[in-house]
């Protein structure tokens, strides 16, 4: 014989349904389910898609980039003179990537890249933004006061050295290429890639230092 | 102060935020608008929404489904009634599926 015992709170007097999502996933069902029913859009190619994004495409991409760059002076020559082009020749292709603008970090120029409207991003070499580049903060204030933002993102640059936003725009995405750190002369094409973080591709950053 | 997440970084922290993207990202590959039609309306419904609070999370993605409802509702792909029917469905079925049980809607149920 078995016995049910309630000690305490009774889970079943207050959730005897299920969770009720928030209002916003409760519209994205609705949208997702008129779509569906109407045979505009179907369940496999949501899914490919969001697998794409969350598991295929992304900073390592472009890590590939800068790394060849570092170390094939007519790739990064090509690079910078259509960066659509050259970034194709690895293959990274596709939504977002149509009109892209490399620029280079110097030792007199560092670039940061910004979508002031919405959140405008090179999708095949860096895959989906990071929150915080979406963030109100982020957008407004890396036009008016840079400086503050990249000290914010742990970045101490010279005064000496001038400071370029870039705006993006869905017609226009940027990539930042930056600098080979001193001490990498002996590492390898896949060595120096994995000291290419994301932050130093959008600018928020530098590549890590060789261990 | 921006909260950078930096290291422990997820494409999209919900699955609604995947789920929304994706919707968008087919649409526009079906040609039922271009790309730059919706990032004009979502910079727009951005504004609107404008906060300082505004982190680039769940509030983001808040106004790209504003949006997107706009969009298909202005290219007569869906209307705004049956959005909220739809909705109002989806409320109800999870209020009234019992905890375990998948929820699910009918949509010819009127």
């Amino acid at each position: 014989m078995t016995e049910k015992k309630n000690i305490g709170h009774n889970h079943d007097d207050h959730h005897n349904h299920s969770l009720l999502p928030e209002e916003p996933e409760l519209r994205v069902r609705a949208i997702e389910t008129l779509l569906l029913n109407k045979g505009i859009i179907n369940s496999n190619t949501l899914n490919e898609l969001i697998d794409t994004y969350e598991n295929k495409i992304g900073p390592r991409n472009g890590a590939k980039v800068v790394a060849k760059a570092w170390v094939d002076q007519d790739y990064k020559k090509r690079l910078l003179e259509n960066s659509t082009k050259a970034i194709e020749e690895l293959s990274y292709t596709g939504r977002q990537g149509e009109h892209m603008v490399v620029v280079e970090n110097t030792p007199k120029v560092h670039n940061v890249v910004v979508c002031t409207l919405c959140s405008c991003y090179p999708w095949p070499v860096l895959g989906i933004p990071p929150t915080w580049y979406k963030s109100d903060e982020y957008r407004s204030r890396t036009v008016r006061e840079p400086r503050k933002i990249l000290q914010e993102f742990g970045l101490e640059l010279d005064l000496n050295i001038q400071v370029k936003v870039w705006d993006s725009t869905s017609e226009m995405r940027y990539l930042v290429l930056p600098m080979r750190p001193a001490g990498t002369e002996l590492l390898t094409e896949s060595e120096l890639e994995s000291l290419v973080t994301r932050n130093s591709m959008i600018g928020t950053g530098l590549p890590e230092m060789p261990k | 102060m921006i909260d950078q997440n930096n290291f422990d970084f997820k494409s999209f922290e919900k699955p609604w935020h995947g789920q929304i993207f994706a919707i968008t990202v087919s649409l526009s590959e079906n040609k039922v608008f271009k790309w730059s039609e919706f990032s004009k309306l979502l910079a727009d419904q951005i504004k609107m929404d404008k906060t300082e609070k505004q982190n680039g999370g769940d509030d983001y993605f808040f106004s790209w489904i504003k949006a997107l409802e706009n969009l298909i509702i202005k290219k007569n792909v869906v209307d705004q009634t049956k959005l909220n029917i739809t909705k109002k469905k989806w409320k109800d079925a999870f209020l009234t599926t019992p905890h375990g049980h998948p929820v699910e809607i009918n949509l010819k149920k009127r």
